[in-house]
């Protein structure tokens, strides 16, 4: 590389040979998300989180509301969401309505985790 | 310090703060994605890196952490921001010494580096590896945000190169 620094411009550049390896890379990985968000395999219930700790567990398919650390939780029509919550970022109730297998909401500030998960309808406790 | 690099840093650490809280006040890009952002201010934090190095962009980096989290009114997400940027910059930091990578390569990177680090101090925090999985869409997210973060740097260098560059990447 150059040695004079004073007249040099930017050496830095949009693009070199081993950016290859990154974009391959980020494919990959939109390879992936893409497999999982066209699986769209519905989940049947859903786990409740409290510091880790299940605290509840809904089926999808009966309408139910759940007041949990600061959030309420509703479920209707098969999905479940975060009617409201008491943390200062709201990104849990913006993460809007979950239905399919391994998704999740959210809410590190009450540090609660809502996650869908498959199969097992037969044990449909009521 | 001379005035002029003091007075680069803060122009960047103002800018860097302007577009983070920009950012916080503006609807989400993905709707179903409320904690992918742009972060747009990494583009200050990616011109500290390039123009004074390590130690004044992770200074940027902790006033930008804690002056957003403090305002905000979630302090938790200071602990979560700073584990991201720490994370990216470092990436950037040895990327750009190795020399190898184009910018917006060395910055996308960073991008998914940024939410590793995110994700991985939630799951500390919540006790939970449930969230692993969005992972992979942070990852995709935090790539093409930072590929688009270092173009941006990249021409911002090009139209006002510092005078007084002191790295040699
Ligand atoms: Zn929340």
């Amino acid at each position: 590389m150059s040695h004079n620094k004073k007249n040099r411009k930017s050496t830095y550049s949009l693009f070199r040979i081993w950016d290859v390896i990154v974009i391959v890379v980020v494919l990959l990985l939109v390879a992936l998300a893409l497999y999982f968000t066209l699986s769209p395999e519905k989940g049947s219930r859903a786990e409740v989180y409290v510091s880790g700790e299940k605290k509840a567990e809904l089926v999808l398919s009966k309408d139910a509301e759940l007041e949990l650390n600061g959030l309420k939780l509703i479920v209707s029509g098969g999905k479940i969401w975060v009617h409201s919550s008491d943390c200062p970022d709201k990104i849990c109730e913006k993460t809007g309505k979950i239905y399919k297998k391994g998704q999740t909401i959210v809410c590190l500030p009450n540090q609660v985790i809502v996650r869908i998960v498959g199969k097992g309808e037969v044990e449909a406790i009521s | 310090m001379s005035a002029n690099k003091l007075a680069r840093l803060s122009a960047l650490l103002a800018v860097a703060l302007l577009l983070g809280f920009l950012e916080n006040m503006l609807p989400p890009v993905l709707p179903t994605m409320p904690y992918c952002r742009l972060g747009l201010g990494n583009v200050a934090l990616l011109l500290a890196l390039l123009w004074f190095g390590l130690p004044y962009a992770a200074l940027i980096a902790l006033l930008k952490c804690v002056i957003i989290g403090v305002f905000s009114g979630a302090p938790i997400s200071i602990l979560y921001s700073l584990s991201g940027s720490a994370l990216s910059l470092l990436s950037s930091f040895l990327l750009l010494k190795l020399s190898l990578n184009g910018l917006p390569a060395v910055s996308a990177v960073g991008g998914i580096l940024h939410n590793v680090g995110q994700v991985m101090i939630a799951m500390l925090i919540t006790k939970t590896s449930a969230i692993a999985y969005v992972l992979i869409y942070l990852s995709v997210f935090g790539a093409f945000a930072g590929a688009l973060t270092g173009v941006i740097a990249y021409f911002v260098d090009r139209a006002i190169p510092s005078k007084e560059k002191e790295n040699e990447y």
